[in-house]
């Protein structure tokens, strides 16, 4: 039986495509630039220093993108954990687990909001 | 026929789609003979008066099923309603509950979706040889579903019904009834698969015994009786499942699947949900600590640095590589050849400009996050 909540199924598919699309495209730069290059000295650390990290941050741009960066992989990972987990066997149980993880990627969109306003 | 006896006044619902916005009313005013089905005022009307008038009949004896309409605001066989019970003026409509084709024709194809799901047939695990004869059935065996089997589909039910009314995907009393009657068959082996349908979406326990149905049938089948056993029978199957769950049925899936052969790409793509997720989550923590001062955020730089962080952004690095050439792949034919009056550029075009975009902003981003510019 379909979960009430999965009627939003044509939104929550547009922010899983999103998210692989847009959300990859994002997510290459920053994992090869804060995820990798910083921490392992390739790029000065200074290049995001506090004031520097602030400063781009701050920018409405900046803010956009840093908001598209937490939301679209949320979206697009727990669409896809839903749909590993339906994969595994577990499609009986979807009508709890789908409402879960779209819960807790609701969750992260709205600290994704309070943290890129409260920067 | 017109020998003027007596007269009537028809008022039927008319809906034409390529000039009507919504159904309108019409009246016919006819001279009837005494012993007159509304069926033949139809036809009178049609023959007579009226030749763009659409309706569907064909047997005249309540067996086809085909010229079931709301009479006086009922759903009637209009072959079967002596016009002598009605009053001087005969309201006429198609069934409710159905999409409107034309005049008093209906769309019935919903109706012949949820019969196929009931699997109307006799299902055996294993059908028997010809040499073994035919499979015998006692009167008393025959008796046990024989009432279910006089359904002529003819969907009054449907339109009586305030469960269908309000949840279209509601399977309904008559593919109810005739899946039923199959378990009920003593020939048949199929109960375990109807009772996982009659589960599923649009399932029995969405009835809530308005007994309407039965009210309507003109076959005296009692879907409502049908619809009802039905639920005990699937509250049976759901708790032998929660006790016993009984492994290796339908549907499987292929042998290879999730892990190898063809399924592996897909799998691990379905499996890079969890990098995204976990990606998401660590791009918030660092926003947060950015906006928690500059010992908060120097913190969250200096946990990059640990083992664990590296190994799992070089993973991520991987599978975001993974995702990006696997569905930037797939992209270009999941666009339609037009939207609206929209159409998208050439599949090459598209694919060319994805990669574009992805190595654009790839670089462009790096070089502002290593701090090459502003």
């Amino acid at each position: 039986m379909k979960h009430p909540l999965l009627k939003l199924e044509p939104l929550i598919w547009l922010l899983f495509g999103q998210g692989i699309l847009l959300g990859t495209v994002l997510l290459t730069p920053w994992v090869l630039v804060v995820g990798l290059a910083i921490p392992l000295g390739i790029v000065p650390e200074d290049a995001l220093s506090y004031e520097r990290a602030t400063m781009l941050a701050s920018h409405i741009f900046g803010r956009l993108i840093l908001f598209g960066l937490i939301v679209l992989p949320l979206w697009k990972g727990v669409h896809h954990m839903r749909h590993t987990f339906i994969d595994f066997g577990g499609a009986e149980r979807d009508a709890w687990v789908a409402p879960l993880l779209y819960l807790l990627a609701t969750i992260g969109s709205v600290l994704a909001v309070v943290a890129v306003v409260r920067i | 026929m017109s020998d003027g006896h007596q007269k009537k006044t028809f008022v039927i619902t008319r809906f034409d789609p390529d000039q009507d916005e919504a159904p309108r009313k019409q009246s016919y005013e006819i001279p009837v003979h005494p012993d007159w089905k509304v069926l033949d005022a139809l036809n009178f009307i049609k023959d007579e008066i009226d030749a763009t008038l659409s309706h569907r009949w064909s047997c005249r004896m309540a067996v086809c099923g085909s010229c079931g309409m709301m009479v006086d605001g009922e759903p009637r066989l209009t072959c079967k309603e002596a016009l002598s019970q009605y009053g001087d003026t005969v309201d006429v409509a198609p069934l409710a509950n159905f999409p409107v084709v034309r005049d008093l024709v209906i769309e019935a194809d919903g109706f012949m979706e949820k019969l196929t799901h009931v699997k109307p047939w006799i299902i055996r695990a294993k059908e028997l040889a010809v040499e073994e004869g035919p499979m015998r059935q006692s009167p008393g065996e025959l008796e046990e579903f024989k009432q279910f089997s006089m359904c002529i589909n003819c969907m009054l039910c449907y339109s009586a019904c305030p469960v269908v009314a309000n949840e279209p995907e509601f399977i309904g009393p008559a593919a109810i009834a005739l899946g039923h009657r199959y378990s009920l068959d003593s020939r048949d082996e199929g109960a375990a698969e109807r009772n996982k349908v009659f589960r599923g979406e649009g399932s029995v326990f969405s009835c809530s015994f308005a007994n309407e149905c039965s009210e309507v049938c003109p076959k005296h089948v009692d879907p409502a009786a049908a619809v009802n056993q039905a639920k005990l029978n699937a509250v049976i199957d759901w708790a032998t499942d929660l006790v016993l769950p009984r492994g290796g049925e339908p549907p499987q899936l292929p042998d290879h699947f999730p892990f190898s052969g063809r399924y592996l790409a897909y799998t691990l793509f379905d499996l890079t949900g969890i990098l995204y997720l976990l990606l998401g989550f660590l791009v918030l923590c660092a926003v947060w600590s950015l906006g928690s001062g500059e010992a908060v955020w120097n913190d969250m730089l200096e946990r990059h640095r640990n083992i664990f962080y590296l190994g799992f952004h070089a993973i991520a690095l991987v599978g975001l590589i993974f995702v990006g050439i696997r569905f930037f792949g797939f992209f270009p034919k999941a666009q339609p050849p037009r939207v609206g009056p929209v159409k998208p550029p050439p599949k090459g075009v598209i694919l060319v400009g994805l990669y574009a975009l992805w190595i654009g902003v790839t670089v462009c981003l790096s070089i502002v996050l290593a701090g090459g510019v502003f």
